[in-house]
């Protein structure tokens, strides 16, 4: 089969692979019908992600048809058309227990490696690096998912791949940034980073109940993507952010800010992971300050939501701002199963309809380049799409 | 002790404590968690012949015997004879606060009776054993909880098929231990 491997930083290229097999009782096998390049990739492909090996196949965010399952599987069946969570949880742990998805501490191969850099394990991911147990990922023909009893959610026929999806990663984490911010009636949600993630979590805090949104962005065409989606957009290179947020809520700055940037910074033992940070925010100025003007922003009491992709260390990150505020932090990989219902209802309901964030659609041979028209933000590149066997709709 | 180890180490495994005893009772089923344990034959209520990988493909057996057992507390047991290395195991259980299961708490020991460190021992215990034990632990926790163990041995790759010397020390890792597996001729766990 087909697949995007990463080959070293900024480098991803077209191999042909082995198809997977089945390994283990609860595995099954998936076709993929629709896969999709996420905002993390970008991590993975500016090498800023530690334990990727040449060879690993990306991609988290897929759906497709089942096409074998294990003899442990008995709730799926050949011909199931599939969502598939990006974390991998077991469903029998006390984190699954307790819906905690992602902090599933029985799915990840190298827990032992990653309980010693963050003293402790989490969830196996799809195509996200060996610490996070270098499972194969979704920017393939076919994909080995498992404990596929409790991820893989079936969907209805009447609705099309590109409607669900996004239910595999960035909807739930979208919804997810703004479920932590314990929406009120009348709140104001200040959402820092109107990319595919920011896209979610502007919508999913109007699903929720937000009065206002507000979306902080630079780019054009993501601030016009924002604002169809209800928020008021705030042209970050326009002016002092805290001052125009504090302006824009009477005086008391957003109930609560979500960061939906996050940091492109990991490291490989403490020493090198805090080096490597350093170095980034030297280069990446934009990075930490998101995090550090979310907290200036916030209103006393308020939240702090990150979906977005921080690890290691952060200078200068005013904690005492923070304390004084009482602000309280939420954050963390996305449980993604736990909403993958709800947010399907929300789909079937038609109160969102999750394609409105894409912009390009490809084949397997135009993964590369889409790489980098991603990461650029070129050509008006909000969300990729990928059709692994051609069919383009 | 300067002729062997001791490793201590505690797990949380999410089922009630009958059940997680009676698991970790039937010997036979180690070699399904332990890493370096090929074989563990029941002979009677008490004793065991156990079959160990020692270092390039040899073996090293010892027979044990039950020297504790409390159903659903205490288990222990230590090895009997004149084998190459001497080793106790003491396995306690307790419920987990607030419904966490059942803590697993593991005293393992090794030790050459002629006074060094064999390389039999080394091998087994020598680099970390603290991790070895703990790995050991996690496998166990994950066979009960979830009835396999997760493994990506065996997924594809786009990994070139040729390694060359520049080839990452990661992937000659991964190289040496897929011979290792197949030395042993085990099924991956």
């Amino acid at each position: 089969m087909k697949a995007a491997c990463w080959n070293g930083k900024t480098n991803v290229v077209i191999r042909d692979v082995p198809e997977p097999k089945i390994l283990n009782p609860r595995d099954a096998i998936v076709r993929v019908t629709t896969s999709a390049i996420c905002g993390s990739d970008l991590h993975l492909y500016g090498g800023f992600v530690p334990s990727m090996e040449k060879g690993d196949i990306l991609g988290h965010e897929f759906m497709g048809e089942v096409v074998a399952v294990g003899p442990a599987v008995s709730n799926l069946f050949e011909g199931d058309r599939v969502v598939v969570p990006f974390a991998i949880a077991c469903g029998a742990c006390y984190f699954c227990e307790r819906e905690l998805w992602s902090l599933c501490d029985n799915s990840n191969p190298s827990a032992g490696k990653l309980e010693k850099l963050n003293g402790s394990a989490t969830s196996g991911l799809f195509g996200y690096s060996h610490l996070y147990g270098g499972y194969a990922g979704g920017q393939a023909e076919f994909v080995r998912v498992p404990f596929a009893d409790v991820g893989p959610m079936k969907v209805p026929a009447a609705l099309e791949d590109e409607k669900v999806l996004f239910l595999s990663d960035i909807f739930p984490t979208g919804y997810m940034a703004a479920d932590n911010c314990d929406i009120s009636p009348g709140d104001t949600i200040a959402v820092f980073g109107a990319g595919p993630v920011g896209q979610f979590a502007i919508r999913s805090a109007f699903l929720l109940g937000a009065e206002r949104v507000i979306a902080i962005e630079s780019v054009p065409e993501r601030l016009a993507m924002a604002e169809a989606g209800g928020a008021e957009p705030l042209d970050e290179n326009a002016g002092d952010v805290i001052e125009r947020l504090r302006e824009m809520t009477g005086g008391m700055g957003p109930d609560s800010c979500i960061d939906a940037v996050g940091m492109e910074a990991h490291g490989h033992g403490m020493v090198d992971w805090y080096d490597k940070v350093k170095q980034t925010v030297k280069l990446e100025q934009d990075r930490p300050i998101v995090l550090r003007t979310a907290i200036m922003a916030c209103r006393p009491g308020g939240t702090v939501s990150i979906p977005g992709v921080y690890a290691g260390f952060l200078d200068r990150v005013p904690l005492g701002a923070a304390f004084a505020k009482g602000l309280t932090f939420r954050m963390g990989q996305t449980h993604v199963h736990r909403y993958l219902r709800r947010l399907l209802e929300h789909i079937l309901d038609e109160d969102i309809d999750p394609s409105f964030v894409i912009t390009h659609r490809i084949g397997m041979e135009g993964i590369p380049d889409a790489y980098e028209t991603f990461r650029d933000k070129k050509d008006g590149c909000i969300k990729v799409v990928i059709k692994p066997r051609g069919d383009l709709a | 002790m300067e002729n062997g180890v001791q490793v201590r180490q505690v797990f949380l495994v999410n089922l009630p404590r009958n059940e997680v005893y009676a698991r970790w009772r039937r010997l036979r089923d180690f070699p399904r968690f332990m890493k370096y344990v090929r074989r563990v034959e029941e002979i009677d209520e008490k004793r065991s012949r156990w079959t160990i990988e020692g270092p390039r493909g040899r073996s090293v057996t010892w027979e044990a015997e039950i020297v504790e057992e409390e159903p659903d507390r205490i288990l222990a047991w230590r090895s009997v004879g004149d084998a190459d290395i001497r080793h106790g195991g003491r396995v306690e259980f307790f419920d987990g606060t607030g419904g966490r299961g059942t803590v697993v708490a593991t005293r393992m020991s090794y030790e050459s009776p002629i006074g060094k460190m064999t390389p039999a021992v080394a091998r087994l215990f020598g680099e970390d054993p603290a991790t070895q034990v703990r790995e050991d632990m996690r496998r166990f926790k994950r066979l009960l909880e979830t009835g396999e163990i997760p493994t990506v041995d065996g997924q594809p790759t786009g990994a070139e098929p040729t390694e060359t010397s520049e080839e990452s020390a990661a992937t000659a890792k991964r190289s040496r231990r897929g011979r290792r597996t197949a030395e042993s001729g085990e099924a991956t766990p």
